[in-house]
């Protein structure tokens, strides 16, 4: 079928562009609006394993996550969070399943993120820090 | 169309049928879903019970078996609904019930109140027992998850998060009733059960309670119906440190029976005690698990022998009977398979009273059934020796090799007596979900 | 080209396919067939999976289906057909089949769960009606095997070229309790292979199933009996269109072995098989079809006062288990002799819609009922429509 075609056009591509970013760091980012101007690896941790919902302000936390075996999602819930993705899939089974959890929302890639927070106060997000501009606000280096 | 779409037909089919994408970014319905494929060989000559499942030798490749679709949708910021059917292999051979059908009001972040078709939280992974993925096991330790034959409800539940520094408190009490439950060697039936489980989620996993209460249930297996009041109380913990994971539960419940034959109340307990080291995508697992329900009853047999005994006793009337002495040891030894026994059984007719000789094929079943039925009173341990694979993206292959030893009288959780004192089962499945 | 009649959908389809490709989550896709039939005879029968009987008359080929599909990394997919039968179960839904795949080369995939039997052409989409020209697939061959679905897995091997293009499907499971026609089933060993040769324009298809342990429970005039076998399929399928000429052609072949019971009567050996002509007129497609059965044994027909096969339960004295009236075996196990006749009229009313008419001409063997269940008489007419949607 064409669309496996395209799948592996898409993965080709995404090894392609992701082997250009294996040097850079991944921050986390904010809407600029949004007061908290730093934020801790625990904090992170909690607010993407749904822990957390709650910004110091009162906003509920919508988290995003890149697309499901992008390098970035790896890295992050290996650096932030301390777990593979099989062990966070199998996390969030449990809650989604008990209709305890609703995991974080999934996007595309650095681009659909960037404007999505931009455009949504009580948005928290992971990107390239080479994509990082000041249509946003970054609050953690991840490292 | 390339080889690919031929080499897996159905897919293709599903997708020469006009077929409608469901984006999650875009569409207010989330569809999520989970499923098992399984296969179990070994000693499969007994039956036996494992959650509510029956696993039997034609269920080899069946019994693990599940599908469950869910779809959540959410109608505002505060109401959502959330529904998800589950097909599994040997339970009703793959009918589709409807698991979880709820209406979740969410006021705040930290507070819910959920109506509808909820599942029981009995045991630490009730709520997910179905979805293999979230769990280390192919399936839980059946010594403490057969323990409630119960899984859906109808009723309320309300989940409240209450923040301590960083650990998460929380309480989910509920109340509701259960309609008559489908397994093939058990049905409970309740009218009004209340419960509370509270747990305590940290860094490095979680602790648990739960107490539940069930008045007036009604209980059936295949022989006779019964009443019972259910008193229940779990224990958990749920760790992973530094690669360890250990996972333990214990369970404490007490039935007060009404209805059944010489038995009135039921004490029991079961634990299991699972340690496991995480190596990458790999898990190596052993599980110890035990459980032990001491029956307050007069069992079948003795029945039986308190019916002959007064015969027995009368050498006169013995003599009468014209029974043989072989067969008078059998009858004082082995009283069920004497009576089974025709010419003894036609010597005993001319004996025993009209009344009483018509009795004594009721007596046989009696004690040839286990009183009560195997999901409420059952004794046994077993080692399960396992291995998680998590080989590809949200899709984790298992193995397992587990021992089952019935303990003392009893049958365990096996329907028929096992030939062996020792059962020993291998289990393979792949777990996904999506 | 996976079944022909859907050909002119396809591309439709491709299209649906391509544009959920930017969020390949889960894919959605349903049937459904409403149908009406009438006979001149009161007799209910068996047909496939389904008990045909007057009061069914609307919903007799009523289906509502479901099927979902999921990738869930790379090489892994998931896909579920959930079914809703008129008649079988009145509209109860049952996962038909579910099933975890995965691509492990090119050439070669694996499925592992509850599949279709791929014993005969149609038999892995029988319930979509409008995969094939008739209202429903000819009941003396699809009558035949009792078995529609099975726990276990499969493998796909492919070979060839666009030419002539090779499939081998060897499978293996087993099946706890099922539901069959008129009583219940579980089965401890099947296994086997379907070889498929896809050419330009049509296919062929070959299927060797052997079947160990396979036990039946059914009630019939108001007396269980339950049978235990083991069972041979081999069927053989051919499907060809050129110059608007459609033909399908089936033979099916069923040996009994190790009858617990040892009384051969009850269930037998048997050979079936039909061929179908059919001249394709733009939307039209008018067909006939000649189907027959063959056996070397007596029909599975219990007359008042015989002894029936299973032992007697416990408590009943032998010389009291005899058939209480004239009885066939119901099931589709039983040994079904009939030939029929059909004349039939597919119309495609639109790329998601077909409307269907079959006359049919059933004549019982002498000594059997045929898929009966009561004495249907020397032969019976029967008229059936159908609507079948995809969406």
């Amino acid at each position: 079928m064409k669309n496996k075609i395209f799948k592996k056009l898409f993965f080709v591509s995404v090894l392609l562009l992701s082997s250009t970013y294996s040097n850079a760091e991944l921050v986390v980012i904010v809407h600029p609006g949004n007061s908290l101007e730093a934020i801790t690896k625990d904090k992170l941790k909690r607010i993407y394993l749904g822990k957390n919902k709650e910004f110091p302000n009162g906003l509920i936390i919508a988290a995003l996550d890149q697309e499901k075996e992008s390098e970035e999602k790896e890295e992050f819930y290996k650096k932030v969070v301390g777990k593979s993705l099989s062990q966070v899939s199998a996390y969030w089974s449990r809650l989604i399943f008990t209709g305890k959890g609703v995991p974080p929302r999934v996007l595309a890639n650095d681009k659909e993120i960037k404007s999505w927070v931009a455009s949504h106060p009580e948005s928290i997000a992971y990107i390239n820090s080479e994509n990082a501009d000041d249509s946003i606000k970054i609050i953690f280096d991840v490292k | 169309m390339n080889k690919k779409c031929k080499a897996l037909s159905i897919v293709c089919s599903l997708g020469l049928l006009v077929s409608l994408p469901v984006q999650a970014a875009d569409f207010p319905v989330k569809i999520n879903g989970f499923a098992t494929a399984g296969f179990v060989t070994g000693d499969m000559d007994a039956d036996f019970i494992s959650g509510t499942d029956v696993f039997s030798e034609s269920a080899t490749f069946g019994a693990d078996n599940t599908i469950g679709i869910q779809v959540s949708s959410d109608m505002n910021d505060q109401v959502s609904f959330t529904g998800q059917l589950l097909a599994k292999g040997v339970l009703d051979g793959y009918n589709l019930e409807a698991h979880w059908a709820f209406i979740d009001y969410h006021p705040r972040h930290d507070f819910s109140v959920r109506a509808g078709r909820l599942v029981l939280p009995i045991v630490m992974s009730s709520e997910y027992v179905d979805v293999g993925y979230a769990y280390p096991w192919i399936r839980p330790p059946m010594e403490v998850y057969s323990g409630i034959p119960v899984t859906s409800y109808s009723g309320i539940d309300i989940l409240y998060t209450l923040n301590i520094g960083d650990a998460n408190l929380v309480f989910q009490p509920y109340v509701g009733s259960a309609p008559p439950n489908a397994s093939d060697s058990f049905e409970m039936e309740v009218q009004l059960g209340i419960g509370l489980n509270t747990s305590l989620q940290f860094e490095y996993g979680s602790l648990r309670a739960h107490v539940m209460k069930v008045n007036d249930a009604v209980g059936s297996s295949p022989e006779f119906g019964f009443g019972m009041d259910v008193q229940v109380v779990v224990l958990g913990a749920d760790l992973e440190i530094a690669n360890v994971v250990f996972t333990s539960e214990y369970m404490a419940k007490e039935f007060d029976l009404s209805g059944i034959p010489g038995a009135s109340t039921i004490e029991g307990d079961a634990w299991y005690v699972t340690l496991g080291y995480r190596m990458g995508k790999l898990l190596p697992h052993i599980t110890f698990a035990s459980a032990d329900s001491d029956v307050d009853q007069v069992s079948g047999l003795s029945l039986i022998q308190a019916s002959l005994g007064e015969l027995l006793g009368d050498s006169a009337v013995v003599g009468s009977l014209g029974l043989g002495l072989d067969e008078l040891t059998l009858l004082q030894t082995d009283p069920l398979s004497a009576i089974n026994d025709p010419a003894i059984a036609s010597k005993l007719a001319q004996g025993l009273p009209a009344e009483q000789v018509a009795q004594l094929p009721a007596m046989v079943s009696v004690a040839e059934m286990q009183l009560p039925p195997a999901p409420l009173s059952y004794k046994q341990d077993s080692i399960t020796l396992g291995l998680r694979y998590d080989f590809l993206p949200r899709t984790a292959l298992k193995f397992e090799y587990q021992e089952i030893e019935p303990q003392e009288e009893s049958w365990g959780l096996f329907l028929q007596e096992p030939a062996d004192d020792k059962v020993s089962l291998f289990s393979f499945a792949i777990d996904v979900t999506f | 080209m996976k079944y022909r009649f859907l050909k002119r959908h396809s591309l439709l389809a491709m299209l649906m396919i391509n544009a959920g490709l930017a969020n390949a989550a889960v894919d959605i896709s349903g049937f459904a067939s409403a149908g009406y039939v009438v006979s001149d005879s009161d007799a209910t029968f068996i047909s496939a999976s389904d008990v045909i009987s007057e009061s069914a008359s609307f919903g007799a080929d009523n289906t509502l289906g479901f099927q979902i599909s999921a990738d869930i990394n790379k090489q892994t997919t998931v896909g579920a057909q959930l079914l809703a039968k008129g008649t079988v179960d009145s509209y109860s839904v049952a996962a038909q089949w579910a099933y975890v795949g995965f691509n492990l080369s090119d050439d070669v995939s694996a499925r592992m769960g509850r599949l279709n039997f791929p014993a005969t052409l149609y038999s892995e989409y029988q319930e979509i009606g409008i995969s094939y020209p008739w209202v429903r697939p000819p009941i003396e061959v699809y009558t035949v095997l009792p078995l529609a679905t099975y726990s276990g897995l499969d493998l796909f091997y492919s070979f060839g070229d666009d030419q002539l293009e090779w499939l081998i499907q060897p499978f293996l499971g087993s099946s706890p309790e099922f539901n069959s026609v008129g009583g219940r089933g579980e089965v401890n060993l099947v296994y086997g292979a379907t070889l498929i040769a896809n050419f330009e324009n049509g296919r062929l298809s070959f299927t060797a199933t052997q079947a160990d342990g396979v036990g039946f429970l059914f009630s019939t005039g108001g007396v269980d009996l339950s049978l235990n076998i083991d069972m041979t399929f081999l069927s053989a399928g051919f499907e060809y269109e050129q110059n608007n000429i459609v033909l399908i052609a089936e033979l099916v072949n069923k040996d009994i072995h190790n009858n617990s019971q040892g009384d051969i009567r009850t269930v037998s050996d048997m050979m079936a098989g039909y061929i179908t002509l059919g001249y394709r007129l733009g939307d039209f497609l008018p067909h006939f079809t000649y189907s027959d059965t063959q056996s070397d044994h007596q029909s599975a027909f219990f007359p008042a006062g015989s002894a029936l096969p299973s032992p007697p339960p416990q408590g009943i004295p032998a010389e009291f288990w005899l058939a209480p009236q004239d009885m066939v075996v119901p099931g589709n196990a039983e040994l079904i002799l009939q030939k029929s006749y059909t004349l039939g009229l597919r119309y495609d009313f639109s790329s998601q819609t077909t409307l269907k008419m079959d006359y049919q001409k059933i004549i019982p063997d002498d000594n059997s009922w045929g898929v009966f269940y009561s004495d249907p008489g020397d032969e019976v007419n029967l008229l059936s429509f159908v609507v079948d949607v995809v969406f």
